[in-house]
This record gives structure tokens, C-alpha cells and sequence, in this order.
């Protein structure tokens, strides 16, 4: 028996490691969301029991609106940052945008934990201040992850299109509304959903920035997990994850259709 | 095919690589199955708390063995639970839990029962009144004569310690600390932290939801109509109640705690009173030493440690042994912790109060404190920089003595009156009675500033009275933990609602705008046109 490699053998790793992290745990979700903890029958005893308490989809909605949150405040900081950075002016040796890129290089828990200190020191931490903590600790977090994407479209962009709206008579205004965010709509996009699934599903920044008084749809999971509820604790994981699946389909949607003539703008 | 060949050899090589000989198949197969055994027998897997052992005694009960100890650690009971159930029997050969996992490992039958017998050092040093109380605590499973085993069967005890709450005196009242209200007080708006923690938690709930009932209790005990025994038991009921009534009343209460204080914390409590982030902290005695022992040596600050007057929890941790476990070893080493030396050594790293009472630990303590008794009878001794109590005046100890008395001054000099410690002693007895040589007192003269630490590693025995045990909420804990996820939770909605109807009402307001955008630009195109 002889062995005549294949090109097509050197995607095993990559079947094995598709089928290992990606297929067998989002079935292993699906099993134990369906099954009950006592008898370990198929049932939709967490489904019911889900829906039948109002704290379970109170928390998924503080989730929604921390995500939102984030997402818009990231924009809205992140926005005029990726504009200033993507003028050669500014930027000439891209040192301005290692600076913002920076505080990646750092573990996100040291960091956290570093803004927990910061934060009461200057005396709006967590204790007194659980919502503003937060979101400050998610903005920051996430800021890089929507500057990079809206700063790699602006440097694409054609600036001479810039120009010859300026030609026709637009004002600085209008060419930024009519122009300028219609091209870097991609880029918004893909900040957008670089931000929201993940604060979605996030929770030790919000644990250890909030002193663990807001309690985010991660967290909530993650005591089910703890107390041994694997069953309640997967159908949790299940909704989260259609949930970002939703999301990513809107995204996808949003983007496709988006084009300069079709646009809000 | 001869790849696979390739790999099978280098597999057994990298096994027995020294002893690898081409004598054919079937020897170096028997050859690496005669060396796994060996390692079997030879290696014993612990699973712990992590930071509760000094690592050097592993390295020296290794030695000693000639043995290989697997040594993994874990941050919660919750966690040990997953992990352990996850492994197949026989992956670990002892688990330190705590008192109330033991109950429920004992309950899912996944734990045996201990041959007492041979736990010999550990019958010899450790504390009876301690260990007596883990005989008081009941398992669910039952012995051959219908009578239920106890925690005792099952687990040699470790570490053992109360629940209180550590605080910075110049902040907090010491009126105030006396009572479980303090959380709920206005006057300490903010300024608490306490575990997040379900069981921890539950344990003040129930007890500041009861709070009228206890003190009636403790009047009664007070008056003497009541003895100490009964009034134990009253507390010990009050603890044990978690009918969905008592967890909806323990939910009320906590989260109108959760309004008053600064937040929980899983680790950091004991770190934050330091730095002054918060100035009350829920706390395990062992983690109120580390605290005040901390504060007063890095930031020049006093804490003090109080076990409420309501009744608090008294906590147990114990070795016990898995299904399938090496046993030989296992008692080995449980004795082995157990010996007077090296749980000296293991209490002064870990800070915990260990069960383990001998001579060894009440001398350690007692110079960690304060000053001990002289004693006549056994041998006396007292070492350098030691402080000795003789007639009504201290002598510090300037060399090494034995059999001297204090008087002697070649060997001790007389203290002056403005640096003796307390000149009332505490009593230790409760603890090391049984141990201590005879003549020799269980009394510790501490000084000012550390007689509370002293009281928190070893609780007095009106404390310890006060004192009931957690049991295993058993079938009730599903509802406990749906309560606990509720109080964590709670929090004013409004906001959140309308934010979110906001958000939902733009979508059709985008397409609108967008449908009238575009019957515009139609309009516009066919005028053009």
C-alpha cells in the first residue's frame, strides 16, 4: 500500500478544526438547550421556563442596550478619529494610529482592571457610577475596532470625488453627508458589527467595571454554567447566538443595499 | 501504513526510551505496561483550592514518598464540582471542598467514606471541638443501621473558619458592626462590598430576614433561659430554612441590600478596604487576617474584623476521597498536613485557621500576637524576641532559654509597662486543650492592636456559639439560584425599555424615509423625463 499525497489532504487540520471547535459545540448547545436537567429527556422545559420569567429577557435587553450603546458612542468618537487619521497631514508616519492601536497590545483584563482603578480614583467608579463605568470600559475596549475599519475605507477613498462636490456648489456640510459617509459605508458597517457582537456576549469588563451590579446576558449565562445548569445556561447561549446571527444578517443586508443613490443621505 | 508504524514506535521509544530493545514485540510492549503501572501507584492528583497549601510541603511529601503529586488548583467550590464530575472516575485522589459540596458529593454518591483508623496524625493533632462539630453536620447517606453518616466520615478537616465583616473603624461605628443592618443602613450608603457569592449572600438574607426572631432568641440565652446548646439550634433552624416562602423574603431583602451598598466582588474585597475603595467588606475570617495583617503592615491602616451578633455561618473545608482513588497515598498525605510541624508551617503561609491544634500552631500563634504564660512541669522554653508573662509583669527574652526563669536576666529583661500587651489573657483552651503538654496554659496575652485578629483566627467560644453551619440546600437550590440570578439582576427597568423601543421604532421610521426618498426621486425622473 503506497501513500501518493494529495493536495486536498492538507485541508484536514482545517476539517478537523472546523468540525472540533465549530460544528460539534454549536450541536452540543443545540442538545443541551432541548434537554431537560432532570430526566435528560428531549423538552422544551427551558424554552418555558425562558420566556415565563420577565428578569431573563429583562437582562437580554440591558445586553441590547449596552450593545447599542457602545456601538453608537464608538461611532460617534471613532468617526471623526478615522477621518483625522486618514489625512496625510496628520498622519504622516502612522504613529497617531499605532497610538490608538496601542492599548491592544495589552491583555484586556490588565487593562480593565487598570481602568477600575482609574475610574475610582478620579471618583466615578463602579460602586457609585455602575452604567457610566461600563460603558466606559466597553468604549474604550472597542474604540480600536472601529477606528481601524473606518480608517483602512477612508484611506481608499477617492478623494477627488471630495473635490468635485465641492465643485458643484455643495457645502462643507452637505458634501460630508451626500459624499463622504455614503463612501465609507463599509466601513461603518463593518464597525458596527465589529463592536455589537461582541459587547453583546460581553461581561468581565462589565462585571469588574460595574462591581458586578449590571449584569449583561454573558454573565447571566455564566451563573447558570456555575450553579451546574448546563441545560438553562445552553438554551441562553442558543438565543445569544441567533441573536448575533440575526444581526450579522441585517449588517450583510444593509450594506448590499446601501449605495449612493439609494442612500438616506 | 508505514507511517503508522513510525509513529507506534516512536510512541513506545518516547515511553520506556532507556530500556528500548529490538527482542521483538511483545517484550517492550509488557515493558511499557509494567512502567505505567508503576506510575499509578506512585502518583497522587489533588485537587485544591488555589493559594491554600504552602507548595514546599507538596515538594517535601514528594521526597519523602518518593512519590509524584499532580497538584491542581480551582477558585470555586461551583468549579471543582464541574471540573470533577467532567473527569472520569479515578482522575483525582483527593478534592478539598467545602462543608456543604461534601454534602452534595456525598448525596450523588461520588465520594467514599473515610477508614478513620488511618488517619492517625490527623486523629491525634487535630482540634476535638472542631472536629466534633463536622460529626454534627449530617450527610444523606445512610449507614447499615439506618442512621445517617457524618461530614466526619467523609472528610479529615483542613481549614475551618467564621463569615464576618472586616471595616475600617475610623468609617464604621462599632455600634453599627454589631448587627447584619448595617448593610442596609443609610448612614453606610455605598460603602459596602459583599461576596458575590449565592450561598455567602443567602446566609445574610435569611439572617437579616429573621433578625427579630434572633435577637429574641438571644435575649432568651442572654437571661439564661436558654442554654448555649439550645440557642445553637435555634439559629441552626434559622438557617436551614429555604422554602420558596423563605427565598422570596431572602430576594426582598437582598435587593434592597443591593441598593445600599457599593457592589460584590469575587476576590477583590479583600484588596479594596485596603486601598480605601470601600470600607466594609463581607468576609472569610481567613481573608479578614490577610486583610488586617496586610493593611497594617503596607498602609500604615487598622481594620477590624466582627462576627454580627444575629449569628453568622461557621465554615468548614475537609480532604475528601473520590470513587477510585489512590488511597495509600491519599492518607498519607491527609496525615502527612496533619503533622504539628508542617501545619504550622501551612497556617503561617495560608493565614486560614487549620484544624490541626498542637503545640506547634498554639506557640506560632501565640507569638504572632502576643505574649505567652510562663509554665512549669515540661520543659520550658522561650526564644529569642520572645515575650513571657510570669508573676504580674512581661519579660521580653534576649537569648535562647530553657528551663530559665524569667527572672533571670541574663536571659530575659523586663518590659516596661508602656509596651506590654493586654494584660487580660485570651483563652485558647476550646482549641488546644487536649494538645498542649501539661502545665502548660492555652493563654495568649495579645497586644491592643491585634487582639481582634487573634479573635478572628481563633473565634471565642461565645462566637463559635453563635455560629451555625450552611447545610446543602439540596433540592431547593434550583429556586436559590433562580432568587440569586434575580438579585443580581434587578435593577430600574424604565430606561432600558425606552431605549429599546426607540431603537425599534427608528427601523420603520428608516424605511419610511426611504419609501418617500425614492417616490420623490421617481418623481423627479419622470419629470425629467
Amino acid at each position: 500500500m503506497s501513500f501518493r499525497f494529495q493536495r486536498k489532504y492538507l485541508s484536514i487540520p482545517y476539517i478537523v478544526f472546523f468540525l472540533l471547535f465549530i460544528i460539534v459545540p454549536i450541536f452540543l448547545i443545540i442538545y443541551y438547550a432541548f434537554t431537560d436537567k432532570a430526566t435528560g429527556n428531549f423538552s422544551f422545559i427551558n424554552l418555558v421556563h425562558f420566556f415565563s420569567d420577565m428578569t431573563n429577557i429583562n437582562v437580554l435587553i440591558i445586553s441590547l442596550v449596552f450593545a447599542l450603546a457602545t456601538t453608537v458612542i464608538c461611532l460617534i468618537i471613532g468617526y471623526p478619529i478615522a477621518y483625522i487619521l486618514a489625512n496625510k497631514k496628520f498622519n504622516k508616519n502612522k504613529v497617531i494610529v499605532m497610538l490608538f492601536v496601542m492599548p491592544m497590545w495589552i491583555n484586556f483584563i490588565i487593562r480593565t482592571g487598570a481602568t477600575r482603578d482609574l475610574l475610582t480614583w478620579i471618583g466615578l467608579g463602579g460602586g457609585t457610577h455602575p452604567t457610566f463605568a461600563t460603558l466606559v470600559g466597553l468604549v474604550y475596549n472597542y474604540l480600536p475596532f472601529t477606528v481601524l475599519p473606518l480608517y483602512s475605507t477612508m484611506l481608499k477613498m477617492d478623494r477627488s470625488l471630495i473635490e468635485a462636490s465641492a465643485d458643484l456648489g455643495a457645502n462643507p456640510v452637505q458634501t460630508f453627508i451626500k459624499v463622504v459617509i455614503p463612501m465609507t459605508m463599509p466601513g461603518i458597517v463593518s464597525a458596527c458589527t465589529m463592536v455589537f457582537m461582541p459587547t453583546i456576549s460581553s461581561y468581565v469588563i462589565s462585571d469588574l467595571l460595574s462591581e458586578y451590579n449590571i449584569v449583561l446576558f454573558g454573565s447571566y449565562i455564566d451563573l447558570y454554567f456555575n450553579q451546574a445548569n448546563w441545560n438553562f445556561g445552553a438554551f441562553m447561549a442558543l438565543i445569544m447566538l441567533i441573536l448575533v446571527g440575526i444581526s450579522v444578517v441585517v449588517t450583510r443586508k444593509f450594506s448590499k443595499e446601501e449605495n449612493a443613490r439609494t442612500s438616506l443621505w | 501504513m508505514k507511517s503508522l508504524l513510525i509513529l507506534t514506535l516512536s510512541i513506545i521509544a518516547m515511553n520506556g526510551f532507556s530500556s528500548f530493545t529490538f527482542n521483538g514485540d511483545y517484550q517492550v510492549h509488557e515493558k511499557t505496561n509494567t512502567v505505567l503501572k508503576a506510575n499509578n501507584d506512585n502518583v497522587i492528583t489533588i485537587y485544591n483550592s488555589s493559594d491554600y497549601i504552602d507548595e514546599g510541603l507538596i515538594t517535601a511529601f514528594e521526597e519523602e514518598y518518593n512519590c509524584t503529586v499532580n497538584y491542581y488548583t480551582f477558585d470555586t467550590n461551583e468549579t471543582m464540582y464541574n471540573q470533577f464530575t467532567l473527569q472520569p472516575e479515578g482522575t483525582y485522589d483527593l478534592l478539598c471542598p467545602s462543608e456543604y459540596m461534601i454534602q452534595k458529593l456525598v448525596s450523588e454518591d461520588l465520594i467514599v467514606p473515610l477508614d478513620r483508623s488511618k488517619l492517625t496524625t490527623y486523629n491525634e493533632y487535630a482540634a476535638q471541638n472542631i472536629k466534633n462539630k463536622l460529626d454534627e453536620m449530617l450527610t444523606t447517606a445512610q449507614k447499615e443501621d439506618g442512621s445517617y453518616y457524618t461530614l466526619g466520615d467523609y472528610a479529615a478537616g483542613y481549614m475551618w473558619g467564621t463569615m464576618g465583616i472586616v471595616y475600617d473603624p475610623e468609617y464604621v461605628h462599632e455600634e453599627d458592626i454589631k448587627t447584619w443592618d448595617i448593610f442596609w443602613n443609610e448612614k453606610y450608603h455605598k460603602m459596602a462590598s459583599v461576596k458575590n457569592s449565592m450561598r455567602d449572600t443567602y446566609v445574610v438574607g435569611i439572617l437579616h430576614a429573621y433578625q427579630d426572631e434572633l435577637n429574641v432568641y438571644r435575649q432568651k440565652y442572654e437571661n439564661g433561659e436558654i442554654s448555649a446548646l439550645e440557642y445553637n439550634a435555634k439559629i441552626q433552624e434559622v438557617f436551614d430554612r429555604h422554602s420558596q416562602e423563605d427565598i422570596n423574603k431572602v430576594r426582598e431583602e437582598l435587593i434592597s441590600m443591593k441598593n445600599n451598598i457599593y457592589g460584590f466582588e469575587v476576590d477583590s474585597g479583600k484588596n479594596d478596604i485596603i486601598t480605601g475603595k470601600i470600607k466594609m467588606n463581607l468576609a472569610w475570617s481567613g481573608d479578614a487576617v490577610y486583610s488586617i495583617d496586610t493593611a497594617s503592615e503596607e498602609a500604615d491602616k487598622y481594620l477590624e474584623y466582627s462576627v454580627p451578633e444575629e449569628g453568622s455561618n461557621i465554615w468548614y473545608d475537609g480532604w475528601v476521597m473520590p470513587k477510585g482513588a489512590n488511597e495509600e497515598l491519599a492518607y498519607a498525605f491527609i496525615n502527612f498536613l496533619s503533622d504539628p510541624t508542617n501545619a504550622a508551617i501551612n497556617m503561617n503561609y495560608i493565614g486560614y485557621t487549620s484544624f490541626v491544634a498542637s503545640e506547634e500552631v498554639f506557640d506560632q500563634v501565640v507569638n504572632w500576637y502576643g505574649a505567652h504564660e510562663y509554665y512549669e512541669g515540661t520543659p520550658y522554653s522561650a526564644e529569642l524576641e520572645d515575650v513571657v508573662h510570669y508573676g504580674d509583669k512581661f519579660y521580653l527574652c534576649i537569648q535562647d532559654a530553657q528551663g530559665i526563669l524569667p527572672t533571670n536576666e541574663e536571659y530575659f529583661e523586663e518590659l516596661p509597662e508602656e509596651d506590654w500587651p493586654l494584660t487580660t489573657p485570651v483563652d485558647l483552651s476550646y482549641y488546644f486543650a487536649s494538645n498542649l503538654p501539661e502545665g502548660k496554659a492555652a493563654l495568649c496575652y495579645p497586644y491592643e492592636d491585634s487582639a481582634n485578629q487573634l479573635e478572628a483566627q481563633y473565634p471565642t467560644v461565645e462566637i463559635i456559639n453563635r455560629c451555625a453551619f450552611m447545610n446543602d440546600f439540596g433540592e431547593d437550590n434550583a429556586n436559590v439560584v433562580i432568587m440569586w440570578s434575580q438579585v443580581k439582576a434587578a435593577t430600574n427597568m424604565v430606561p432600558y425599555y425606552v431605549i429599546i423601543i426607540l431603537a425599534i421604532a427608528l427601523v420603520p421610521c428608516y424605511f419610511l424615509i426611504k419609501f418617500i426618498k425614492e417616490k420623490r426621486e421617481q418623481k423627479y425622473l419622470s419629470d425629467f423625463n
